[in-house]
């Protein structure tokens, strides 16, 4: 009998080999401390355990063959699958629909309530719904990231994987075998029938015991109970509703709750370009992106994880730095740590053939004056939004502020973190002014002690120096940075910010400028890398944060048509649950690291001010 | 006796056996002998008293009293052991739900083997436990 044959018949001799998804094939789900991302076909091809940062287990989207997977399927091969998330939740439904019957996987990861300590659970609860339909699970894990051997052993109720470093159960009724170094296992589902997988991070010593059902129903209940709870606290209530609700809670489940912390994004070196070399681990805290985030939270009513991560932040404030290299890193590990050496790893072939893949991220040591804007804006929203900020941390901020005057007239690596030499970016310098201009702000409404004369004169020096140098008269437009004509999506934010109004003549011409240069069909390059080499090979996508920033920029112009269809498209773009990654390719693929916290922050800023664009004229006019 | 490594390699992923170190369990593995029977095929019946210590070493076994399922026993399960150690009649049958291969250990000499290895002991003791536990949640 051949393989096929027996396959037909609905018996595998070997674990299905399988191909790499589209990046955006996947949804996530979450507890808080890691995540996985689950692919359409069912199969979990990326998690980490116990933490965002720690080595994979299932790391089969960086290499098929070496990664390791987790997959719960059909045994036959021609179903059609739907994903959804059960509303409201990050509780995660694959379903495989076939001409005899229907079945669905629900994939959630429980979140400790209260003062328990947490436990690092991954539960799959497979149900038949009609018809029935047999379902191979196949559990293949790959410990630090495909380097570390375990062992795998059988016990009465599941099968313990052992590796030096970590040790995962996994606990199940039904019945497993040997198959490579995993196990796997077959079983038949009819209408109303279950069958529960728990994999669980365990004392190397563990014995699995058998789960019953009212527990894993229980660990459901709660987990729906806990997205609902958090998504009842947002304040949203207009346009856009559901993706605005599902970038929230996209952007909650990529915060670290011990510590408050924000990675941007849960992945490392899904690639910019498919065979590039533009992949990079963003399971680090950022603080831009992260007071980016908090910013977009904040706007929605999320309150807790700002206080979380202003705790966060001004431990960072508290540790000593060399001068030059001022008061805080650009990122750190979500644990505040500030070593994040980067490494490749050689023996990982990168999603479909993308090498290199790196784990830690050498851009740590750069210098990105930007920061600080992000830093300092993000405070002032949470002084006037949430809790007025603390006097030990005013002092704290005072000292930034301080070094922001005293240093913001230098070149550096930038926001988008070229490795081509630093430069004296426009954008650098106009978040150095935002530093400045909000730290006069909450000074002045609360009346804290301060600097104020010098702080002033350090925010003017900033103002006139754009006006003049970041300016470029040949392009009628403000261009990257001073010694270019290129122009950067980045500086679509000068108005966000409130540095210049969004109808000034200047501002309309830059507007006009980027329209032209490095737009797309309403999609936005983040600049043009051929003319702006940045120290990298290879093309890019469209960046989302980008298109974010310009759709707002639009409105905020009062180009308000403009921006709602801009947007609209854009919306077009997010996956079939309204994930978004990085980037955006020719045809519409997602590139990059998925999902990305930049985005979804950018759309829910995007989403919030152009709905309020559209009712304060009173309606709209499509 | 020349040592078969195959089953070695499977044995070492069993849960009786976990702790031991590959030449720990290649000096036990001489104290047992495989076995094997078809699906279908009676491995033990109810009011035995001659069973002895099986490992499943591949395929899975139905615990079944009065034409009911009680449990099925998956790879990396054992039974036979009480009879075994208290010299009774065992109280159900085992039936081999798919083509089953034991490892085997008569019932004269499982006391001496488990004596051989407090190791192999403890994770038996430990299952046991968990059994007993999950007696009395389904009685309470």
């Amino acid at each position: 009998m051949t393989t096929r044959e027996l396959q037909t018949i609905g018996w595998r001799t070997t674990a299905p080999s399988m191909d790499y998804l589209p990046i955006a094939e996947h949804g996530i789900i979450g507890d808080l401390h890691s995540i996985a991302l689950v692919g359409t076909d069912g199969r979990i091809d990326w998690y980490c355990c116990p933490r965002f940062d720690s080595p994979s287990v299932f790391g089969a989207i960086l290499d098929k063959e070496k990664g390791g997977f987790y997959r719960i399927a059909p045994v036959v091969d021609d179903w059609v699958p739907k994903q959804l998330y059960l509303p409201d939740t990050n509780v995660l439904i694959t379903r495989f629909l076939t001409p005899t019957g229907v079945g669905e996987v629900q994939d959630f990861m429980p979140i400790a309530g209260g003062a328990s300590e947490h436990r690092h659970r991954l539960i799959r609860r497979v149900l038949g719904v009609r018809g029935e339909m047999r379902f191979r699970v196949d559990v293949q894990p790959r410990f630090d990231y495909g380097r570390e051997q375990h062992e795998t052993i059988f016990h009465e109720a599941g099968v313990l994987f052992r590796s030096p470093e970590v040790s995962l159960a996994l606990e199940t009724r039904v019945p497993m075998d040997f198959a490579q170094d995993g196990a796997f296992g077959e079983f038949t589902l009819r209408p109303g029938e279950t069958a529960t997988f728990v994999l669980e991070q365990v004392p190397e010593t563990y014995v699995p015991r058998k789960y019953s059902e009212a527990e894993t129903r229980e660990a459901f209940e709660e987990t729906v109970r806990y997205w609902r709870g958090w998504l009842s606290q947002c304040r949203y209530q207009g346009r856009w509703r559901e993706i605005i609700y599902r970038s929230a809670l996209t952007l909650k489940l990529m915060t670290y709750r011990p510590s408050g912390a924000i990675v941007a994004a849960p992945t490392t070196s899904l690639p910019e370009q498919i065979g590039g070399v533009r992949n990079y681990d963003y399971r680090y805290t950022w603080i831009r992106d992260a007071a980016f985030s908090l910013y977009a939270l904040l706007r929605l009513g999320f309150t807790e994880e700002a206080s979380a991560f202003m705790d966060w932040l001004t431990d960072r404030f508290r540790e000593p730095r060399p001068a030059e290299a001022g008061p805080l890193q650009i990122m750190y590990g979500i644990d505040g740590r500030a070593e994040l050496e980067e490494e490749i790893l050689d023996h990982l072939e990168g999603y479909r053939g993308s090498r290199p893949v790196r784990i830690g991220n050498a851009a740590a040591d750069q210098l990105q004056l930007d920061i600080y804007g992000e830093l300092i804006d993000s405070v002032y929203i949470y002084n006037n939004h949430a809790n007025p900020i603390a006097h030990a941390s005013w002092m704290e901020l005072t000292r930034i502020v301080d070094w922001a005057c005293e240093n913001w007239d230098q070149a550096d690596e930038g926001i988008w973190e070229v490795r081509g030499g630093r430069q004296h970016f426009t954008y650098s310098r106009l978040m150095s002014w935002v530093a400045i201009e909000r730290a006069i702000r909450i000074a002045m409404q609360r009346g804290l002690p301060s600097n104020l004369d010098r702080w002033r004169l350090a925010r003017d020096a900033i103002y006139h120096q754009i006006m003049n140098r970041g300016w470029n008269e040949e392009k009628h437009a403000f261009v990257q940075h001073y010694d270019t004509d290129t122009l950067d999506a980045s500086v679509l934010v000068m108005p966000l910010v409130k540095f210049i109004a969004p109808t000034d003549p200047q501002w309309l011409s830059t507007l006009d400028a980027i329209t032209r240069s490095i737009v797309s069909d309403s999609l936005v390059y983040r600049y043009d890398v051929a003319l702006s080499p940045d120290g990298l090979e290879g093309e890019e996508g469209t960046f989302s944060i980008c298109t974010f920033w310009y759709v707002e920029a639009l409105a905020r112009a009062g180009r308000v048509d403009e921006a709602r269809l801009a947007f609209e498209k854009m919306l077009t773009y997010a996956n079939h649950l309204g994930l978004y990654a990085e980037e955006i390719g020719q045809t519409g693929e997602a590139l990059g690291n998925f999902p990305q916290a930049f985005t979804h922050l950018a759309l829910i800023s995007a989403g919030h001010f152009l709905d309020r664009a559209l009712s304060d004229r009173g309606g709209s006019v499509w | 006796m020349p040592t078969d490594l195959a089953l070695v390699e499977s044995a070492s992923r069993l849960s009786l056996f976990a702790d031991l170190d590959r030449d720990e369990l290649e000096d036990l593995l001489p104290r047992m002998r495989e076995v094997s029977f078809d699906e279908g095929e009676w491995v033990v019946r109810r009011g035995q008293v001659d069973v002895g210590l099986h490992v499943i070493v591949d395929g899975e076994a139905g615990v079944v009293l009065n034409d009911e399922e009680l449990a099925v026993l998956p790879k990396g399960s054992f039974f036979g052991e009480i009879s075994a150690l208290i010299g009774e009649e065992t109280v159900a049958d085992v039936v081999a739900r798919a083509p089953l291969r034991c490892l085997y250990v008569p019932p004269s000499e499982v006391t001496n083997f488990l004596l051989a290895s407090p190791r192999v002991m403890l994770r038996m003791l430990e299952t046991e436990a968990r059994r007993l536990r999950t007696t009395d949640e389904l009685r309470t």
